[in-house]
């Protein structure tokens, strides 16, 4: 018997989660705002303004995108506003 | 069990009576040895997912090149996480779902057009991966568990719930400087940082200990989900559901002899658990006591009846005809509770806890679902 956690199923659904490199972050970052015609991008949580490198995650949410610096807590209070 | 050192003295005894026939047997078992453990990866998408970071990882740092960076992080983390995931049993199922990392082409002369929803996640170099683990952990609990309660459910429950989860699921990998660096920079500061949270932490943790947390709470709260679809929050949902944890923890901590309710029964939860785990109970009373148990659970209308056994580990060593007993009649009071009850037996689940005194327990969650 398996004691590392018993017999379950697998499903075939997968959470797909687009990741960019870190390198390559500039033209991603770049081609957005140009797109979205985004004047500033600024952490939807801090405010503060989002350059290649401070960024950390990005979302559509109701047709917006909201952005998400690398401060630490901004990631995991930003992932939160997801759930919701 | 054979050990390493047995095979190898079988092996030359087997050339030195043989000899060239000895030595083509041996090397013909090691080819299909090896060819059963190719087939077992490659029929595994995440064995083979897992596999394919490691060589790409070997091939990385002999070219640095970061098309291969970009692969062996890819199939790292996905192989690593899905394996772990798969020792996450909830209910039937396994807890999160399952991840697909996509990397967006940034050098492409095209744009990304994001979709509605859809979670854009920049990556560190391969020479953090563990960073890289954590992050990506997280956002996948956050967006495929607890799906439909989390508008009920307070801040900081919702956050020890999560945070929990993340823990586990970082355990499962099993590496230390995975789950350390978590613990060190996400977990503690988290718990220190927000009021409430520890409190509700601590339970979450004793419930998690016990076993009680993925194989019970969560399958408890996913079904209250379903139950609750599409109606407001309102403050009894939300007594509700403390109300199960506080019900889950007084469990938990239940010493020797203590009692606690077995029972939890509100407007859209109706749970019943029977634990057998008392020594002296099941081997001088056998399975009537918990019968009676389960026709009272019956008779009050429990929508699910958990019975919790917990192996006596320690009852071996001083007498082994009794942990046999023991052993003998929880069987049986399975098959007499499938034999004489109108039950669907949902899932039965085999695992290993720590009880209250901080011993390894090895213990059986099964959920009945009684059909009135």
């Amino acid at each position: 018997m398996n004691y590392g956690g018993g017999k379950t199923k697998t499903i075939n659904i997968k959470e797909i989660i687009k990741i960019v490199h870190h390198k390559e972050v500039g033209d991603f970052l770049e081609s957005i705002i140009k797109l979205e015609k985004i004047e500033e991008a600024t952490c939807n949580i801090c405010g503060t303004k989002v350059t290649p490198e401070n960024f950390k995650a990005l979302v559509r949410k109701s047709g917006k995108i909201l952005f998400c610096c690398n401060k630490p807590g901004c990631y995991k209070l930003f992932i939160e506003t997801l759930r919701k | 069990m054979a050990t390493i050192l047995d095979i190898l003295v079988e092996s030359i005894e087997l050339i030195k009576k043989y000899r060239v026939l000895g030595l083509v047997v041996l090397l013909s078992s090691l080819v299909i040895y090896l060819i059963i453990c190719l087939l077992r990866i490659l029929l595994d998408v995440d064995k083979s997912d897992y596999w394919r970071g490691r060589i790409y990882k070997f091939i990385y740092k002999l070219t640095k090149k970061r098309e291969v960076e970009k692969k062996y992080i890819a199939n790292d983390i996905t192989g690593r996480l899905n394996l772990a995931r798969r020792q996450m049993p909830f209910g039937k199922e396994s807890i999160p779902k399952a991840l697909k990392v996509e990397w967006i082409d940034g050098t492409e002369g095209e744009s990304y057009v994001p979709k509605e929803g859809e979670l854009i996640v920049k990556l560190d170099s391969a020479e953090v991966q563990e960073k890289n683990i954590v992050y990506l952990a997280q956002a996948l609990v956050s967006r495929t568990t607890l799906i439909g309660i989390r508008y009920i459910l307070n801040e900081p429950l919702e956050n020890a719930i999560d945070l929990n989860l993340v823990k586990n699921l970082l355990k499962e990998i099993k590496n230390r400087t995975i789950l350390d660096w978590y613990m060190k920079y996400e977990y503690m500061p988290k718990i220190d940082q927000r009021e409430g949270l520890k409190e509700w932490n601590s339970k979450i943790v004793e419930i998690d200990e016990r076993g009680l947390f993925t194989r019970l709470l969560l399958v408890e709260l996913d079904n209250y989900g379903k139950t609750i679809a599409g109606r407001p929050k309102t403050n009894e949902m939300e007594l509700e559901i403390e109300g199960l944890i506080e019900f889950l923890y007084k469990i938990a901590t239940k010493t020797y002899g203590e009692n606690a309710p077995l029972d939890y029964i509100s407007n859209s939860i109706k749970i019943g658990v029977l634990i057998v785990g008392e020594t002296n109970k099941v081997l001088f009373s056998g399975i009537e006591p918990y019968i009676r148990a389960f026709i009272y659970k019956l008779n009050q209308r429990i929508e699910a009846i958990y019975v919790l056994s917990f192996s006596k580990e320690f009852l071996r060593e001083h007498d082994e005809k009794s942990s046999k007993t023991f052993e003998e009649i929880q069987t049986f009071l399975h098959q007499k509770i499938e034999q004489d009850f109108k039950v669907q037996k949902d899932f039965e689940l085999a695992f290993l806890c720590t009880d209250v005194s901080g011993r390894k327990r090895k213990a059986k969650c099964i959920r009945y679902i009684p059909i009135y």
